[in-house]
């Protein structure tokens, strides 16, 4: 039984920022979901051995799952800058794992407590995120059909140039209820997104943003808010 | 005198009626198959590990005094019906070839084990691919006639050995070790250069456990005498590549990722309890371990007492083993009988 005082993340919004490669070893090994994705290692090879990323890169979800265990946090720590990163999360490792280990989940863990402590590894990795990045925080959506340009899905093949144009009516086409908007992937009223900040405000989030992406940041605060004035104002009426 | 009687007539449950037979008790002999000798006749294990007996002779010697002894009575093809438990022991209906109702004294359990049936761990492709076949099939084939290709027949060129197929892995269920998988893959390997001089022959291992007297006689004879290479990771999983079986994996000390294709691939299962062996302990009111085999309750006293008074064990039954351990539990669990019956050396 999982005690009920636990979070889901152990994501302390004072830890924002600390990087020390002891108190990041112990973030991943308090997290809640460590102990189901890790019970031992049998040093198989199975893991490795079904990983499409091991087969094209230096990457080893084998050797992520030993260096944790083996509780060198040096390791560790260096593995977060890189190393970690060449996984697809597709998660056939935990499919076969004899111990029922998840090392694509740990990974993930591990992924977690980098951005949260902010390392030099997110600044880098997230910068070609930015546009997503910018629509999560906005209005919780990730992709929308305004971000459908050639110049950034060059690895799309030849009919983007196509599929970036005339959105509105392409849009109509979609038999979902989208209600035909472009710039989110559905309608997000001011209201939602007003409860996304107060969440991203409580649990440090913003505070998480200011120190991975100054400018980002500068951005998403004068979008706050605006959208607070104005459900501030409709409430007032 | 006393009745006992012996459930399963593989190694175990023939020492154990041969045993009990000398002594002067009479001996119910209840075997389900139409044969005797169990998992040695069954697969027609032609050499046998770790000395490299002749199955076949191992065999005969087992059954030879069973089958003339005038104390015991063989009953094939016939399974155990109701039981009844009552004063001095246990009313008993068979069925099938021999039907009747027989009240003896003590009966032990040698019910032996299965082997598990790859086609539950897909990732090897068994049942798929017509050249991955099991070690017991590969016993089949050296009995038989020269070890060939199942897809056309070839001689191989390359055999591959995947090892604890079915053992020690929680996606199958079976988080034991089967004992017996990595010796007896290791003498296939030796036996197996004989008819194959050039071929390429590899184990792909987790942990080699050629334990005790077995690792200069089976491991190091394999890498010495027949040149067999043992590449430490455990197979990932089998496609198939130009008609021939396709392995991936990790070798985890010097290659790094392999597909690396092979003319032909055992697996080496592991063993299960046998069907039915809960159905028999349910009868007897004989417990099981957690891994479903039955549970020797006192294993620092002796071997074959079971929770159940009366009821013994021996062999495969109680969890993987040898041929050579499961003869010996038969002498262990026939010993046990006499000590419960009481029985004295006259003078
Ligand atoms: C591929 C392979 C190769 C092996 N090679 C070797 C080797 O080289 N050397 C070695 O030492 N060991 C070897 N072994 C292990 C060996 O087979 C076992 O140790 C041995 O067979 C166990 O003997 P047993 O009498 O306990 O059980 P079994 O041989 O399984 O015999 C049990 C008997 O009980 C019968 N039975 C089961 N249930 C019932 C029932 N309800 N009613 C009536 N009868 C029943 C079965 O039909 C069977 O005849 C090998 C195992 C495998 C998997
Ligand atoms: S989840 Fe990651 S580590 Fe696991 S198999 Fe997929 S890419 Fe490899
Ligand atoms: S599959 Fe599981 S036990 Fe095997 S090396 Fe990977 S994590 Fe360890
Ligand atoms: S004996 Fe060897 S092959 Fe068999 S389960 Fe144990 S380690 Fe695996």
């Amino acid at each position: 039984m999982v005690d009920a005082s636990e979070t889901h993340l152990k994501l302390d919004p004072d830890a924002v920022g600390r990087q020390d490669a002891d108190s990041l070893l112990r973030a991943i090994q308090s997290d809640i979901r460590y102990r189901e994705v890790v019970h031992g290692c049998l040093n198989c090879g199975v893991c490795s051995g079904s990983c499409p990323s091991h087969r094209f890169f230096d990457y080893s979800p084998r050797v992520v799952v030993q260096t944790v265990l083996a509780g060198d946090a040096e390791a560790v720590k260096a593995m977060m800058d890189e190393y970690i990163w060449a996984c697809a999360q597709c998660y056939t490792c935990a499919m076969r794992c004899p111990l029922h280990n998840s090392p694509g989940g740990l990974v993930m863990i591990m992924r977690e407590v980098a951005v949260w402590r902010g390392m030099e590894a997110v600044h880098r990795l997230l910068k070609p995120y930015g546009r997503v990045l910018l629509k999560v925080l906005s209005i919780g959506n990730q992709l929308t059909p305004d971000m459908i340009q050639p110049d950034f899905f060059p690895d799309w093949g030849p009919k983007i140039p196509w599929s970036s144009t005339d959105l509105a009516l392409k849009r109509k086409a979609i038999p979902v209820y989208t209600l035909q908007v472009t710039s989110s992937a559905w309608r997000v009223s001011p209201e939602t997104s007003y409860e996304l900040y107060t969440i991203y405000e409580e649990t440090g989030v913003f505070r998480l943003i200011e120190q991975i992406d100054p400018n980002l940041f500068e951005v998403v605060s004068d979008m706050v808010e605006e959208v607070r004035e104005l459900v501030e104002a409709g409430r007032d009426d | 005198m006393a009745k006992v009687m012996v459930i399963g007539a593989g190694p175990a449950g023939l020492r154990a009626a041969e045993s009990l037979a000398r002594f002067g008790l009479d001996v119910l002999l209840v075997e389900q198959a139409p044969y005797l000798g169990g998992a040695l006749a069954r697969h027609r294990y032609g050499g046998l590990m770790p000395y490299f007996d002749s199955g076949p002779q191992v065999l005969k010697a087992m059954t030879a005094v069973v089958t003339d002894h005038a104390r015991v009575t063989v009953c094939t093809e016939s399974q155990v019906g109701r039981v009844e438990s009552t004063d001095g022991g246990f009313q008993v209906e068979l069925m099938g070839q021999t039907a009747t109702e027989e009240h003896v004294q003590a009966v032990i359990l040698a019910t032996g084990f299965t082997h598990f049936d790859p086609r539950r761990d897909a990732k090897y492709g068994y049942g798929l691919f017509p050249d991955v076949i099991t070690g017991a099939e590969l016993e089949e084939q050296m009995a038989a006639g020269p070890v060939h290709r199942v897809s056309n027949g070839a001689i191989p060129e390359s055999v591959a050995f995947i090892y604890c197929v079915g053992s020690r892995d929680r996606q199958v269920g079976n988080t034991y070790c089967s004992r017996v998988c990595c010796a007896v893959s290791t003498k296939q390997g030796i036996e197996l250069r004989q008819q194959l001089p050039q071929a390429r022959i590899v184990m792909f291992y987790m942990d080699v456990r050629t334990y005790g007297l077995w690792e200069d006689q089976l491991y190091w004879r394999a890498q010495e005498e027949a040149g067999i290479v043992y590449v430490k990771g455990r197979v990932a999983e089998i496609t198939q590549h130009d008609g021939r079986p396709l392995l991936k994996g990790e070798d985890t000390l010097i290659r790094g990722p392999f597909e690396w294709e092979f003319d032909l691939v055992v697996l080496a299962t592991g063993m299960e309890p046998a069907a039915g062996t809960a159905a028999l302990a349910a009868k007897f009111g004989v417990e099981r371990e957690p891994h479903g085999f039955l549970r020797q309750a006192k294993p620092m006293v002796s071997a074959a007492i079971t929770n159940r008074p009366g009821v013994f064990v021996a062999g495969a039954a109680s969890g993987p083993k040898t041929v050579e351990d499961s003869v010996m539990e038969g002498d262990v669990a026939a010993m046990a009988v006499l000590e419960h019956l009481g029985v004295k050396a006259t003078p």
